[in-house]
């Protein structure tokens, strides 16, 4: 543990780094994790294509996909696959579920991208990569990480709070609560002196302590 | 290479790219008038870069000879 926290060439994405580079083939040509910049970005693996779990999410993404553009978002989506694969894939859903993926996937067969972001669970399998999620930002920071294992299929409308809380939080300086969704009340950030924690109840915010304020934005 | 087919013809996103890039040198202006979004607007001048289609200078992009001789095959 202490080899792999040390050793950048072994370290795994950590919010608030760099995302790892990559410049791989997808379905739409080669993409660069840099085309996205200035871009949110969702970069997420599923463990196979012609999957059942992994079909439902596909459609499941691609529903989300008009939200997400409306939050400046793009999706990326990534497996152990042949791009040949990836194309029969998304042409099935079309024909059988009549609807179009409208993202690219990347053909990571060499693992590479899967190795650097972390996304092969030995415990779950070698071969297919589990349903992670990376949430990037438009400068290519990593924002947030979740980890589904291959048995169970993610939920968009978490990711689509997940993004709102982000871009709120970065807008406004604040934080959000527990199951917080767009409109609710969010968190003034603590005061760091004991000067500013009394002051803060005198703030005019709505205080359950001086720890814990919120208002409305 | 998504945009320029192994016969050397233009794909769709291909030909919506260099006819951007004559119509302006600048990416954002180029998006806009591709209709595509960033990320594929950059790896696709990337493409048409690597075919020899266009030049970049200073981020700005210019149709080569090759570029503006295959794209009037389209008009």
């Amino acid at each position: 543990m202490e080899n792999l926290l040390n050793n950048p060439m072994q370290a795994l994405p950590r919010l608030g780094e760099k995302a790892p580079e990559f410049n791989s083939l997808t379905t739409h040509g080669m993409i660069k994790l840099e085309d996205y910049k200035g871009s949110w970005l969702i970069l997420f693996s599923h463990p196979a294509d012609f999957t059942p779990v992994c079909t439902t999410e596909f459609v499941a993404f691609a529903e989300i996909f008009d939200e997400l553009k409306k939050r400046n978002v793009e999706l990326l989506g990534l497996s152990i696959d042949s791009v040949f694969s990836h194309i029969a894939w998304v042409r099935n859903i079309e024909e059988k579920l009549n609807v179009k993926i409208p993202f690219p996937i990347i053909a990571d067969l060499n693992k590479e991208v899967a190795t650097a972001y972390g996304m092969l669970m030995p415990g779950e399998s070698n071969t297919e990569t589990s349903r992670c999620v990376f949430v990037i930002d438009p400068e290519g920071i990593v924002r947030a990480m979740i980890y589904y294992p291959m048995s169970t299929g993610r939920n968009m409308s978490e990711l689509l709070r997940l993004i709102d809380s982000l871009q709120t939080v970065d807008t406004y300086k604040i934080a959000t609560p527990a199951n917080w969704q767009i409109g609710d009340e969010v968190i003034v950030p603590p005061p760091k002196t004991q000067e500013l924690a009394e002051e803060r109840l005198k703030q005019g915010y709505n205080c359950i302590d001086w720890y814990l304020c919120k208002k409305k934005i | 290479m998504p945009c320029v087919n192994d016969d050397g013809s233009l794909s769709a996103s291909g030909l919506a790219l260099l006819r951007a890039v004559s119509l302006s040198q600048n990416e954002t202006v180029i998006q806009k008038n591709s209709g595509l979004p960033l990320y594929r607007v950059r790896s696709g001048l990337r493409s048409l870069e690597n075919a020899g289609l266009l030049t970049t200078e200073n981020n700005y992009f210019f149709l080569t000879e090759e570029g503006n001789k295959l794209l009037k095959r389209y008009q």
